[in-house]
């Protein structure tokens, strides 16, 4: 199989990371849950965890990076914990369900008020959108840093800095982006940064987190076990404790810990150069065939993803013939991304995204864009 | 059981904070391990780092030194 469908999971991990998980699994205790030499040994690989993501994301005390299980628990836990009831919040079109239904929720059940910065045809926002929405019981902005459906990525320092110029909370979603392209929340004014250990990381399903600002307080989403406290009838205020009630997912954070070591060893910005080049490679072999469009702007900065339909071909009858037919695995459909799709026209149609990662190669490109040339001419 | 006898008792507020300490004594040959918080101590995190109880003004002043965070220090009998 040509694994083309990494902007949903990365199914080729290193090895390294794959050899973590199975150690963990017959070595590992409970972290934070008692002293014995495993249970220690569960510590001792959560809190290195730690400090490596932290490092990695530019978040200054590594207990304020908290594990989760994906970048959905993340911004579930930063969303309803950190915006207020009755304030007014501002994100844009690009978002993911995962952004968006916490927000919807919040609507719903807490007053808050939304504004969406429009995305055009092409996909893009304009940032003065963000300005002018801004009122008085104006909260927070919400942003991805790179759209799932079509790569696009957002400025997040410029965003950050018109957040924090008007003293607003700046809440990103790295899911597409943490491991795929550096990331520095402290100089990009991020307040707290999620994201998911299993695409861009390279670590397993199950492993996510959110950096958080020192200083910043959340309401935790929710409270039980933490290994500390055990007679205070609260969730202990003390970060991490606070955001991670109940046992972590100790084996997934030993992958996710070889996974860093292994993205460090290469280094982001050589993956992201890689991945870039992969994109390219398919974005010009595909653009030339008639009856492909492709969606997008592929002037200004974007992940490896390429999204396309064939004529007036569903999505998923194209992404059905990819996989059975050429053992190619991309993702029709809808992308949990509704407000872009219907800003690009696509609901009834769908779209085939093509995205790919660090394992890929010229090969695999090749063979996937014959495929759709061959896709294309067939009537 | 052997008999009681003085022991240095650091405690946490977190887990991170206790594993830090383990790593901060290894840095600096600091005697004694993590091992689970006695009973009477029963406040914040499940750790603590036990160490000879003569240890405990070279203890002070090489963790405020290093800036180690930390929730107590006091003599336990255990």
């Amino acid at each position: 199989m040509i694994y083309l469908d990494n902007a949903a999971t990365t199914m080729h991990k290193p090895q390294q990371v794959i050899d973590a998980v199975v150690a963990a699994m017959s070595s590992m205790g409970n972290a934070s849950r008692g002293a014995h030499g495993s249970a220690l040994q569960a510590s001792r690989t959560v809190y290195d965890t730690r400090c490596k993501l932290a490092a990695l994301f530019g978040c200054s005390q590594p207990d304020h990076m908290i594990f989760t299980c994906n970048s959905t628990e993340a911004l579930n836990i930063a969303i309803t914990g950190a915006i207020p009831a009755g304030s007014h919040v501002i994100s844009t079109d690009l978002e993911h369900n995962s952004v968006l239904r916490p927000l919807y929720r919040l609507q719903a059940e807490a007053q808050v008020t939304l504004d969406f910065v429009a995305a055009d045809r092409q996909g893009n926002i304009n940032y003065a959108d963000f300005e002018k929405m801004i009122t008085p019981k104006t909260s927070a902005i919400v942003c991805t840093h790179a759209s799932n459906l079509l790569g696009t990525m957002v400025d997040i320092a410029r965003v950050g800095s018109i957040a924090h110029d008007h003293g607003l909370l700046f809440i990103v979603d790295a899911s597409q982006t943490a491991g795929a392209v550096p990331i520095d929340m402290e100089a990009m004014g991020v307040d707290i940064l999620c994201f998911t250990g299993h695409k861009g990381l390279m670590g397993p399903q199950g492993t996510g987190g959110l950096c958080v600002r020192p200083g910043l307080t959340l309401r935790p989403f929710k409270v039980g076990g933490s290994g500390i406290q055990s007679f205070n009838p609260s969730q202990p205020s003390e970060f991490p404790a606070c955001l991670e009630a109940g046992t972590l997912n100790g084996h997934g954070i030993a992958g996710l810990s070889a996974a860093v070591d292994y993205l460090n060893e290469i280094g982001i910005p050589a993956i992201e150069e890689k991945e870039r080049r992969l994109a390219q490679r398919f974005l010009k072999g595909v653009s030339a065939i008639d009856g492909v469009r492709l969606y997008g702007d592929f002037s200004v900065p974007r992940t490896a993803i390429v999204t396309l339909n064939i004529r007036d071909y569903d999505s998923s009858a194209v992404s059905d013939a990819l996989s059975n037919d050429y053992g190619i695995a991309t993702r029709p459909g809808a992308h949990c991304a509704p407000r872009l799709h219907r800003a690009l026209g696509t609901v009834s149609q769908g779209a085939v995204r093509f995205s790919f990662s660090w394992f890929n190669t010229e090969e695999e490109i090749d063979t996937a864009i014959r495929a759709v040339r061959e896709l294309a001419q067939e009537e | 059981m052997k008999a009681k006898e003085p022991t240095l008792v650091v405690t946490f507020s977190n887990t991170p904070d206790a594993i830090a300490m383990e790593k901060f004594c290894q840095a600096n040959q600091l005697p004694g391990r993590l091992s689970p918080i006695p009973s009477v101590l029963q406040a914040g995190c499940g750790l603590a780092w036990r160490a000879p109880a003569d240890q405990e003004a070279h203890f002070a002043q090489v963790m405020a030194e290093g800036q180690v965070r930390y929730a107590a220090m006091q003599i336990v009998e255990l």
